[in-house]
């Protein structure tokens, strides 16, 4: 069934996180002070992330879905990472190879020895100059 | 020359073939995006281009011409079908905007997911 799969993947997903998020957080927070008190780490149990993001409105066709996971990255931790390699594939070979396409103008006859690392630094560049992060305005790296 | 001019029924059938192609242009033109996320809305666009082949198919009025390219037009993408994984599935509910709910309007059992992974 779909869903036990999702959270099959979903528990690795947890796993590789929570290790990561016990360090943060023993950082921060000091034992004793009012506020750690105030607002003492509860024991979440996360597998209830998946339940109450599924429990939520679907959203209407207009929203960005890489924004929203952004916007709700606190509440989601596990599954905003899951979504940002899920939905960061590419469903056809369409945008790959437009730069395949664009690599042709880089490597060029009188340039035909870049190495690889070059030419990677290079589409990379291009891609984020001349990319959507342009048409909002702003670079950002 | 006048043999070569189009008759009234050769447009109409341009109309038609013109309205079956559509959908497709549409989705492809989705699913070529490279700055959004197109693996989630995969299966959905897919099962709509099914669905519009089998009404073109069923629709009474159509030329013959057109419902027999629609017939092999439906053999060759459901050659595809079987190829989609879990990825995909799991990308769709990943998606805010799809989630669960579009399997569940569009009934899909569980037999018939579990199926589908399993290929």
């Amino acid at each position: 069934m779909i869903f036990s799969s999702l959270l099959q993947v979903y528990k690795k997903y947890h796993i590789r996180l929570g290790a990561a998020s016990d360090e943060v957080t023993g950082n921060i927070v000091e034992e004793n002070t009012i506020t750690a008190r105030l607002f003492k780490k509860r024991n979440i149990d996360h597998d209830d992330e998946l339940q109450i993001y599924l429990s939520l409105p679907t959203l209407d066709g207009k929203t960005e879905p890489l924004q929203w996971w952004k916007m709700n990255e606190m509440q989601f931790p596990g599954l905003a990472s899951m979504a940002r390699d899920y939905l960061a594939i590419p469903a056809t070979s369409v945008p790959s190879e437009q730069c395949f396409s664009t690599s042709k103008n880089l490597i060029s006859s009188n340039r035909n020895r870049l190495i690889g690392k070059t030419v990677r630094a290079c589409m990379c560049l291009k891609s984020w100059w001349t990319g959507p992060l342009e048409n909002n305005g702003q670079i950002e790296f | 020359m006048e043999n070569y001019v189009f008759t009234e029924n050769d447009w109409n059938i341009f109309v038609q073939i013109c309205v079956f192609l559509k959908p497709f242009k549409e989705v492809t033109t989705i699913m070529s995006g490279s700055t959004y996320p197109t693996l989630s809305t995969t299966v959905p666009l897919y099962n709509s281009l099914v669905d519009h082949i089998e009404d073109t198919i069923n629709m009474g009025d159509i030329e013959q011409i057109i419902s027999d390219a629609a017939e092999e037009c439906k053999t060759k993408l459901l050659g595809y079908y079987n190829k989609t994984n879990n990825a995909c599935l799991i990308a769709t509910v990943l998606d805010p905007r799809l989630k669960l709910r579009y399997y569940r309007d569009n009934d899909w059992g569980d037999d018939l997911i579990s199926n589908i992974q399993q290929v």
